[in-house]
């Protein structure tokens, strides 16, 4: 450890005008919270992070014939170690004085906080050894910059093009979409740990240089290739929570209006159809969120179509959750008054221990549980108002109004949360993630959400003294398969009467 | 006892051998200078021996352990010094001595002062910032304040002015007492001064390893003058030993590689019936490795 240390201080005497730099960056990132200087702060913190970390690797670049370090004494557990300590305490460990100095400076609770802080910091550091990884597969920062480039263009290449190419494009619910990213993140990070062992033990480049490239294109491949319900399925197995005997039926007390069509739907030559489902024995007081619908449609003619169904909505109340959803069919295959019978599968989460905290109803953040701080704000809203009979241009201007806020420092909770005040409560959005972590790998994942709780209660001016903030957290997520043997889509519509085959546009 | 022994060491580089069979022993206390033109594969056997890159095949022993095995250990007692090693141009002399202390158990701070003072290095400046030959004294420096078992040098007077050199052979010289060094090099002129044991590399091979004493008592430029014309005989009359002849009408010179006083006198008694002088000259090593390369040339072609 002594030689670590040594190497450390070294490094630090090598480094020390960036790492001020860095410090800096740092300190302006902890005072710093206004919108796009913060945005363009936080990457300029995590390029700054990037090049601190390659240079500490490069002090003693692992790559060639000609390096001094080689013929010296050097252990190479020790090396490792001080390269690792450079990251952690020069780079990992002034992020976090900056996030505890932001998280005092904004109000949050600190004892709350720490648990998300340091897996923050955990993951800051995990997602920096990549980065090491790359600088020890290199001899300098310009070998570093084309290695950058080259990844970045993979990474570009496996989100944007080859997707839409190969007409591959896999969208995650938001729920999941956790699974996805950390498995990804895993690979990067096991691979990172191989290759970092691999080139300080052995000094294989060429050989590393392999396992990189394989790491990598697992890793495009897992994040590419992997569907959605992969991760439906794996969060349903990973559930541990009782699981209730679940009843589902068609919901046909339950009237929808005919879904619109999307450009896409437009363009493709596809109609929405209704459909409406009740989840029944729910336990008390839990309820719905759907993560995954899936739809197998048959009619009695032979027609076929499969497909996934996008939620609209859903009510749960005394035990029942109702789902109205739509599924998109070719516009040929559309009736709604045959019968088509339908098989599906249903993954979805039920909510329920329900946690509240009333809180005074200021202007000023308040802290609620589970990370929340809500306050009323004012949100804005950008518009645009045609002239009219005026003539002219159509004019834009942006909309005040009080609208009830909560944030959170390190993302939103994985929780249903409401503002209740009165007899009225109101829901933040339901586009929460399941993530079991306590925090993201963002730099800056402060989240803020509104809801029009105030908006509604707005007639009662001055009415609203303190609001209750209540969450619910995900007790257990479910996956059920339903047959309906006999179903007209008009049985959800409001009035079928005043439906007809939608025409396409001209 | 052999401080290096390699046997069969080879390491080829896109299919092109740079070692080709290496079978080399330097014995301990020795000054080994290991000779031959650029591209022989002395860095590369050297390199090989310092488990900078690993051989193909074969087997190399360094200080007793296989150099592919060489760590820690074995570092803090070798010193490798090279015209092609980078070394933290950032630092200042005084620094890189402070900084690799620790490294080494047996660091000597009153060396380290002598031959800062020898040399007459500044300590404040920066490696980047002193001349070549300073630069290429600092490495030595560092490399003999722990006073290793085993010097290694890979061209080490490359592109020095004569008074670098003569600085860095009386550092090298003044440390030979406890230290066992090899020394590669094409600068003939320095290694004549300073090897005990001489090693000849040519295209990956070691045409011959011996001591000095050896190499320049075996090696002698024989002028022999005769009566009669002569011409040369035919093959197998003409000694293998005898290399690069020059034959004038009167007058035959030639290289003796094995030079033995009475043996010499009687093949030149057999071969050149009406001799009337003979001078028998020894050579610096400069014509002995010019002949053994122009010999080996002309024997590859």
């Amino acid at each position: 450890m002594s030689q670590a240390l040594h190497i450390f201080r070294k490094d630090v005497r090598y480094l020390r005008l960036e790492i001020a730099i860095f410090l800096a960056l740092a300190a302006l990132f902890a005072v710093d919270s206004s919108g796009q200087i913060a945005q363009a702060l936080v990457v300029i913190l995590i390029i700054d992070a990037i090049h601190l970390t390659s240079r500490a690797i490069h002090a003693e670049p692992i790559p060639g014939a000609g390096q001094f370090w080689t013929t010296r004494p050097y252990r190479w557990q020790s090396l490792l170690i001080a390269k690792l300590l450079l990251i952690a305490v020069c780079v990992v460990a002034p992020i976090g004085i900056a996030r505890v100095a932001k998280l005092v400076l904004l109000g949050y609770p600190l004892g709350a906080s720490l648990v998300p802080l340091i897996w923050a910091q955990l993951l800051l550091f995990a997602a920096l050894l990549p980065v090491a990884a790359l600088a020890a597969l290199t001899s300098g920062i310009m070998e570093f910059s084309v290695g950058m480039l080259a990844l970045a263009v993979a990474y570009l290449l496996a989100t944007f093009v080859l997707p839409f190419a190969a007409r591959i494009v896999r969208v995650w619910p938001v729920s999941v979409e956790w699974l996805h990213e950390s498995a990804v993140f895993f690979l990067l990070t096991v691979i990172a740990g191989i290759v970092l062992f691999w080139q300080y033990r052995y000094r294989r480049t060429s050989f590393s240089r392999g396992i990189t490239t394989g790491g990598v294109i697992i890793s495009a491949a897992v994040y590419l290739v992997i569907p959605a319900s992969a991760g439906l399925i794996i969060e349903t197995w990973l559930s541990h929570g009782t699981v209730p005997a679940i009843e589902i039926q068609p919901d046909t007390s339950r009237k929808v209006s005919l879904p619109g069509r999307s450009a896409q739907d437009l363009s493709s030559g596809l109609t929405r159809i209704p459909l409406a489902i009740a989840v029944q024995n729910l336990p008390d007081g839990d309820e719905v969120a759907v993560d995954g619908l899936t739809l197998s449609l048959d009619w009695s003619d032979g027609r076929h179509w499969d497909g996934t169904a996008s939620v609209t909505g859903s009510e749960s109340k005394n035990g029942r959750a109702s789902i109205a959803g739509a599924i998109a069919v070719p516009d040929r295959f559309y009736s709604i008054s045959a019968p088509v019978h339908i098989k599906g599968s249903l993954y979805f989460t039920l909510f329920g221990d329900a946690q509240s905290r009333t809180i005074p109803f200021t202007n000023h953040p308040t802290n609620a549980q589970d990370g929340l701080q809500c306050f009323n704000g004012l949100n804005s809203q950008a518009h645009t108002k045609s002239a009219g009979d005026r003539g002219g241009p159509p004019v834009d201007y942006t909309e005040d109004f009080s609208s009830y806020f909560c944030r959170t420092f390190f993302g939103w909770p994985s929780r249903l949360v409401y503002a209740k005040a009165g007899d009225l409560e109101s829901g933040f959005t339901r586009l929460v993630s399941y993530s079991p972590f306590p925090s993201g790998l963002d730099l800056d994942s402060s989240d803020a959400r509104y809801t029009s709780l105030v908006t509604a209660r707005g007639a009662i001016s001055g009415g609203i003294n303190e609001v209750t903030i209540v969450t619910r957290k995900p007790m257990v997520h479910l996956h059920r398969d339903f047959d309906f043997p006999s179903v007209r889509m008009s049985d959800f519509l409001i009035d079928t009467r005043v439906f007809a085959m939608p025409r396409r546009p001209r | 006892m052999n401080t290096i022994h390699c046997q069969n060491l080879s390491k080829s580089f896109r299919g092109v051998p740079a070692v080709n069979g290496l079978n080399l022993e330097i014995p301990a206390g020795a000054i080994y200078g290991l000779v031959g033109p650029n591209g022989a594969g002395k860095t590369t056997a050297i390199k090989t021996l310092m488990n900078i890159i690993q051989p193909d095949s074969g087997a190399a022993h360094v200080l007793g352990c296989d150099s592919r095995l060489l760590g820690p250990e074995q570092f803090a007692r070798i010193g490798y010094v090279s015209e092609n090693q980078q070394l933290p141009d950032w630092m200042t002399v005084g620094y890189l001595m402070q900084y690799l202390k620790p490294f080494y158990p047996t660091w000597d701070d009153s060396r380290a002062d002598e031959l800062i003072r020898q040399f007459e290095l500044p300590p404040g400046r920066q490696l980047k910032h002193l001349s070549r030959g300073m630069w290429m004294k600092a490495s030595l420096a560092s490399s003999l304040a722990y006073r290793p078992q085993l010097l290694v040098l890979d061209e080490p007077f490359s592109g020095l002015d004569p008074l670098v050199r003569e600085d860095l052979i009386q550092g090298i010289l003044d440390s030979a007492d406890e230290t066992t060094i090899l020394c590669s090099s094409h600068d003939l002129a320095e290694i004549e001064t300073l090897a005990s044991h001489i090693g000849y590399m040519d295209r990956g091979i070691l045409r011959f390893s011996e001591e000095m004493s050896n190499l320049t008592s075996r090696f002698r430029e024989v002028e022999v003058t005769v009566e009669a014309l002569f011409t040369m005989p035919p093959n197998g009359q003409w000694p293998v030993r005898w290399l690069r002849p020059e034959i004038a009408p009167s007058l035959v010179r030639f290289v003796d590689s094995g030079f033995d006083p009475r043996q010499t006198d009687a093949d030149i008694r057999e071969l050149f019936t009406t001799v009337s002088n003979v001078t028998v000259n020894p050579m610096p090593l400069k014509s002995i490795f010019v002949t053994m390369a122009r010999s080996t040339s002309k024997g590859n072609r």
